[in-house]
């Protein structure tokens, strides 16, 4: 992906003047390429993304939210699964704190991810880490870390160069979701009802997962995590709030770990 | 619930949400993550996203549809084929939606 990046970032480093101008342009121009390789690695993904928006903006109308809360929701919990279940949730009339367990619930997987990204961000200080974690989302995860896997070669440059580049292609995927986001909700809250049922978008959703999972399928374990994961959350899909998700996923990694191990 | 105890719910509910996501990135510093835990990672986004997807061609609306009735299944399994054969994120969504719209269409 920005391997030529990388070329010319490993030559400015290799200079003397470490802060001259010459420098200092390499690298600005070098993060602005992150940033939109990591715009250009969410667009596909936004396909799935904004009719999940534009439904979570339909569907907290209909569950009696003012169009303020509908995009505060957004803007807050900021997260499909979480915000649906939600707004089910209020719609029956559910006391506050299982709405707040429930989301929490849902959300535990961004556990896992915070901790995943951990190795690439720890250098970075405490406003970008903030920033970062308030953008965390599954595709902004998914898209990052598969590149970050992929990229993670060069050991000659310095950690903390490299991390701020990781950091501007996060932003770039995650920003670009963000807002996407933002927009899809007011586009439910305003001209939800004119899209017709009878197109079927919201199987865009599944797609994209499936389409984001594949190519991290890439050795027996991982097919072992994966075809686990999933029989057991079809098998558990009547648990109430997307619970089974959550509990499918620990047992597939599980099932992932174990192989592992017996392989070695 | 009042308009205010509403605002009261999703705003809470969004710090917690907050708060898991930045439990690691800030914290990283103080808490360690187990070695364990860390090797299962990698394993991560296989087991979640196909956990999301898996039930969304297979169950709907409190039932089970394991036939070749089940328009999302049968695009669902071609779309996984384009994923694994092409690697690519486009080509896989516009393969399954046209075949969902073809399908719905025939039947």
């Amino acid at each position: 992906m920005s391997r030529s990046e990388g070329n010319s970032y490993r030559g400015a480093q290799g200079e003397k003047s470490v802060g001259s101008d010459q420098h200092r342009f390499t690298r600005d121009r070098s993060l602005r390429l992150e940033f939109l390789s990591g715009v250009k690695a969410m667009l596909p993904a936004l396909i799935g993304v904004v009719p999940l928006a534009v439904l979570c903006g339909m569907a907290a109308m209909n569950a009696g939210l003012s169009a303020a809360m509908t995009i505060g929701t957004s803007v807050l919990i900021f997260s499909g699964a979480a915000q649906l279940a939600a707004v089910e949730l209020i719609g029956k009339e559910a006391p506050a704190l299982l709405i707040i367990v429930t989301v929490v619930v849902i959300n535990l997987r961004f556990l896992m991810y915070s901790a995943a990204l951990v190795p690439h961000f720890e250098r970075l200080s405490m406003w970008w880490k903030w920033l970062t974690g308030y953008l965390l989302s599954d595709h902004a995860y998914s898209i990052s870390i598969v590149s970050f896997d992929q990229n993670n070669r060069s050991s000659e440059e310095g950690q903390l160069l490299r991390q701020s580049r990781k950091l501007w292609y996060f932003l770039g995927a995650a920003l670009t979701l963000w807002g996407v986001w933002l927009i899809g909700t007011v586009v439910g809250v305003v001209a939800g009802p004119l899209i017709p049922a009878s197109w079927s978008l919201d199987f865009a959703l599944p797609l994209t997962f499936i389409a984001l999972a594949m190519p991290t399928i890439r050795d027996r374990a991982s097919f072992g995590a994966a075809i686990s994961a999933a029989s057991i959350a079809v098998l558990i899909a009547y648990l109430p709030f997307g619970s089974g998700t959550l509990i499918a996923a620990a047992v597939g990694i599980g099932i992932g770990v174990i192989i592992e191990k017996r392989l070695r | 619930m009042t308009h205010i105890g509403l605002w009261f719910t999703i705003v809470i509910a969004g710090m917690a949400a907050l708060a898991i996501r930045l439990s690691f990135i800030v914290l990283a510093n103080w808490i360690a993550l187990p070695k364990r835990l860390q090797s299962g990672l990698r394993f991560v986004p296989a087991a979640v996203l196909l956990a999301l997807a898996a039930p969304a061609l297979l169950y709907s609306e409190g039932a089970y549809d394991i036939s070749l009735g089940n328009e999302r299944l049968l695009a669902g399994i071609l779309a996984v084929l384009v994923a694994w054969r092409t690697g690519n994120v486009w080509m896989t969504i516009g393969v399954g939606m046209v075949s969902l719209w073809i399908l719905q269409a025939i039947t």
